[in-house]
């Protein structure tokens, strides 16, 4: 292992080891050398030898115990997440990272996660009423939102928004139709178009994206 | 062990870098993430929080704070996002449920679930070595969080001074005493229950 930020080993032949540098010896955290000069230490003190073996046994208490699994009911909880998590207000959410990705989230018509449509597969979404606020109050600032991505502010594409969601985008004054479920799908998204469009002049439009990174099928159940 | 299921899942999620040719990635969807990473997040979330109930609650807050900032995803960070997120959502329950003790008010009001123990948590008390977890506990949570994220997550010590945003040298002495106030602690239980058997 490398060494870890400058820092050097301070034992002396004489010295005992500093319990920084057991803990890093245990852990292999040590550069080589230091190892060496730790381990040359360790075989005749027996202080320090004892320190260390302290320190092993501690950890493989920890990594010996089974370990915890998540429990079915959770498991069910975290996938429906997109249909049950309501989206933050703000339009940062559909945003450019640092390395040029995007993501946006979509949401099918409140169907299962994993039964639902999938990126690119977005009939099921057209056919949705409202595009994002279950409610209706909140469907204002969702199409607005949708509105600033299909300007294409900051974004370059957008994965995953369906066919009245982009309806919706260009007519951004198009009263909600329906109150009926949001349309959501959580998935990371494609970069822009390999590499290309990474900057804010990029006007890509919604659909476009969404037709050109058709998603897999997730596990279904 | 923690070793094996890191490489699974960086295998799993390939996000391309920079630069690269993005034609031939296809974005995972949400049930591969979950299925992916959900019983790493849910085992590091039980050993820092040392219970069912917190480790769901976290477990389940993570995700969705996954899903609420997937813009904020950077290639080839996930899992370091992952241990970020959760480990930082258990640092702040422990301070918010410390200020609310000194404020005099009922702990953990916002808790939806309760009662009784499921037949989950059942098995979890018979099964995963009570002993550890309660010398876990015993823990205070910083040092907790180091060695967590260290022998059970099998960070390195630079992964866990950037996921705690801690140098290196606290990492090490977090590390180093915690092992030894948990060691302490297993012996000390150890000695009680051979105790109890005479």
């Amino acid at each position: 292992m490398s060494e870890r930020g400058g820092w050097t080993i301070s034992a002396l032949p004489e010295a005992h080891l500093v319990p920084d540098a057991v803990v890093a010896f245990v852990d292999g955290e040590l550069s080589a050398l230091a190892f060496d000069r730790a381990a040359a230490h360790i075989a005749r003190c027996p202080l320090c030898a004892a320190e260390t073996t302290e320190q092993r046994q501690a950890r493989d208490a920890v990594q010996t115990a089974e370990a915890p699994r998540m429990p079915a009911g959770l498991l069910a909880a975290l996938r429906s997440i997109p249909t049950d998590t309501d989206l933050p207000d703000d339009v940062e959410r559909l945003a450019v990272n640092p390395e040029g990705q995007l993501v946006a989230v979509q949401r099918p018509d409140r169907a299962a996660f994993g039964s639902g449509p999938v990126l690119g597969s977005s009939a099921p979404l057209g056919t949705g009423s409202s595009v994002l606020r279950a409610g209706g109050s909140h469907g204002r600032r969702a199409v607005q939102g949708a509105g600033v991505v299909a300007a294409g502010l900051m974004l370059g594409a957008l994965a995953m928004v369906g066919p009245h969601a982009l309806g919706a985008a260009q007519s951004p004054t198009e009263p909600d139709s329906g109150t009926g479920g949001r349309v959501i799908q959580a998935n990371f998204v494609s970069p822009l178009g390999g590499g290309v469009g990474q900057g804010p002049a990029s006007e890509r439009r919604v659909g476009h994206a969404a037709a050109c990174h058709p998603h897999p099928t997730p596990l279904a159940g | 062990m923690s070793e094996q299921t890191q490489a699974t899942s960086v295998a799993t999620v390939p996000l391309p870098g920079k630069g690269e040719d993005a034609a031939n990635w296809a974005p995972p969807s949400w049930d591969d993430i979950v299925r992916e990473h959900g019983d790493r997040v849910y085992r590091l979330a039980y050993r820092l929080a040392g219970n069912q109930h917190d480790a769901e609650d976290i477990t389940q807050e993570t995700f969705i704070r996954v899903f609420k900032s997937l813009a904020n995803y950077q290639p080839g960070t996930f899992e370091g996002w992952l241990h970020r997120i959760t480990t930082n959502l258990f640092l702040d329950m422990v301070r918010r449920r410390s200020r609310l003790r000194m404020e005099g008010l009922p702990e953990d009001t916002d808790r939806l679930v309760g009662d009784g123990p499921s037949p989950e948590q059942v098995y979890t008390q018979t099964h995963l070595d009570p002993d550890l977890q309660a010398a876990l506990d015993e823990l205070a949570p910083e040092f907790r969080a180091a060695v967590v994220l260290c022998d059970v997550e099998g960070l390195s010590y630079e992964e866990i001074g950037a996921t705690l945003n801690v140098k290196l040298g606290t990492v090490r002495s977090r590390i180093h005493r915690g092992r030894q106030a948990l060691r302490s602690s297993l012996e000390r239980r150890r000695e009680l229950a051979e105790e109890g058997v005479q």
